[in-house]
């Protein structure tokens, strides 16, 4: 078959119609409620982690990683409101980890969540690793966000505030977060709240 | 792979495997007003199927399954928005992922930009005629570039490729940090026998092809994310295979150039509240389809799961044989879930 042929197909110039046919859908139906009845729970709205690879290399250096889902139930809800000082949102029944593999060691966690920007949601990429007293922070990245201090708020001096930042820390921009700069400082707060949330949320559903 | 073999495959995943499986979905009913009056319809209702198969130390196969359980929307259309059903196989860090199924063609904007269930649309209909398309590829990032490449079928969603004419589709885009802005730049090549309408026989495109042409595609795209401003603009020149509608003034060698363009820019003025403008427009050797779209979105705060989206759109189709103006004012509510 000429290269022509397998990218045009014979009749393509011609401008004939080709016979074309839908698949049935029954079988889809069949296939649809297997896989519902061996289903867990409803998907919450979760964060995609758009860069692994990227992430990863930066932070780990090398390694490999796998998803886990984590469903919270309502007594893990209770303590982690308790212990964050607000309430979950209404869809956050479900979390996403990414349990970060050196060969068959795991290294640490990296987890992502949508927090709540002035202007939009702020993606964070929150990297952990096992600390003396629970999980602390290794880093804080940002992926996407609509705030106005873009560069302010991925730089270095104000993400690397994370680093090292535990489960007794407060994480409250003006006390141990500096602000980004100067009129950020609610969207400084929304990257400190989502790193925390994520951490206490880590630790609330036993470190998955 | 047809999406019940993909099913299928899934089910004995879950059976066999440490599987993940999420269920999520989505309902987009909608209000209309034009110069014939108002009406109210389900556009689309969809479930959705992710699942993960996962090895003891990395992710083996996730699979997405995209499925159309009720709404007006139908025929040729339906297909645009309703039937991703694909698996990503990753080959590990800083390595290609092969896509294989029925997945977005990553031509410009749509690499990147999910409009299925926004009401302000790229012209990709006009511009590729699908969006959705079986097909296998590989999909990855170098440093701070992304890189698609796509091989399909080019007959669309849930067909049978009768026709067996393939198309490919490539894509790079570098992707880094100007100053405040966050910016994407894109540019894609296509190559490969699809669905053709004429300019005329756009207002029929409902009914599917009944014509498919070699298409040549070059694009450049661009997206923006400066503070609360999110900019997109996208252009495509081409050329179509000559058919019995080619005025022959304009062919050349047998085939006839096209363009198209799409600008668009929204604003958030507060976290909840987004007005945003659009601008598109195809060209052929006919004339021109250009619409104007004017919008405001809704967020309600600390509900992800609503999204209201408001559009008025003025269509023009200007042709030998046409020159048709009209305009409709829509208001959407996406309920994700």
């Amino acid at each position: 078959m000429s290269l022509r042929n397998l990218l045009f197909g014979s009749n393509a110039k011609t401008g004939t119609v080709p016979r074309v046919e839908r698949f049935e859908g029954l079988s889809l139906i069949f296939a649809l409620l297997l896989v519902l009845s061996l289903a867990g729970t409803a998907a919450a709205s979760l964060c995609v982690w758009r860069q692994p690879d990227a992430d990863i290399s930066g932070i780990f250096g090398s390694g490999s990683y796998k998803t886990v889902f984590a469903d919270i139930t309502d007594a893990q809800k209770q303590k982690v409101e308790e212990r964050l000082g607000f309430p979950l949102d209404a869809d956050e029944t479900q979390f996403k980890y990414f349990p970060v593999f050196k060969g068959k060691q795991r290294v640490g966690t990296a987890m992502s969540h949508a927090g709540k920007g002035q202007f939009g949601a702020i993606e964070v990429v929150v990297a952990v690793v096992a600390g003396d007293s629970g999980p602390v922070i290794k880093e804080v990245r940002i992926q996407r966000d609509r705030e106005k201090a873009k560069a302010a708020l991925r730089s270095k001096d104000f993400l690397g505030q994370f680093k090292g930042k535990g489960l007794t820390d407060t994480f409250m921009v003006g006390e141990d977060i500096e602000t980004a700069v100067k009129g950020a400082e609610k969207a400084s707060q929304a990257v400190a709240t989502a790193a925390r949330k994520l951490l206490v949320v880590y630790d609330g559903l036993g470190r998955p | 792979m047809s999406r019940s073999a993909l099913v299928l495959f899934l089910a004995a995943a879950v059976a066999v495997a440490g599987t993940s499986v999420r269920l999520g979905g989505a309902l987009y009913p909608r209000i209309m007003y034009d110069a014939m009056g108002s009406s109210f319809e389900l556009m689309g209702a969809e479930g959705n199927i992710e699942a993960q198969v996962s090895g003891e130390t990395r992710d083996i196969v996730t699979a997405l399954i995209q499925v159309r359980a009720a709404g007006a929307m139908s025929g040729w259309t339906s297909g645009f928005h309703f039937g991703q059903a694909y698996a990503l196989l990753p080959l590990g860090l800083s390595l290609p992922t092969i896509k294989v199924g029925q997945a977005v063609i990553p031509f410009g904007l749509l690499a990147d930009y999910d409009i299925h269930g926004q009401i302000i649309q790229t012209p990709f209909a006009k511009t590729l005629g699908l969006r959705l398309d079986p097909g296998l590829g590989v999909l990855g990032v170098l440093g701070q570039t992304d890189y698609r490449l796509w091989l399909s079928n080019g007959n669309g969603p849930d067909m049978m490729d009768n026709d067996r004419g393939k198309v490919v589709t490539a894509r790079v885009a570098p992707r880094f940090l100007l100053g405040d802005a966050d910016v994407t730049l894109g540019l894609s090549g296509l190559a490969g026998s699809l669905p053709y309408w004429s300019l005329d026989s756009l207002p029929k495109m409902i009914e599917g092809p009944r014509l498919y042409v070699s298409k040549y595609r070059l694009g450049l795209d661009n997206n923006v994310d400066w503070g609360p401003l999110i900019m997109r603009l996208e252009g495509v020149v081409g050329r179509d295979s000559k058919t019995g509608d080619s005025p022959p003034e304009r062919s050349t060698r047998g085939t006839v150039p096209v363009f198209g363009y799409y600008g668009e820019a929204r604003y958030a003025l507060v976290r909840w509240l987004e007005p945003m403008v659009a601008y598109d427009g195809f060209h052929t050797g006919e004339g021109s389809a250009r619409t104007l779209s004017a919008g405001l979105n809704f967020y309600p705060p600390d509900i992800s799961a609503l999204e209201v989206q408001t559009a008025f759109q003025r269509n023009s189709l200007n042709t030998a044989t046409q020159n048709m103006e009209d305009w409709h004012v829509i208001a959407q509510l996406a309920v994700r879930f």
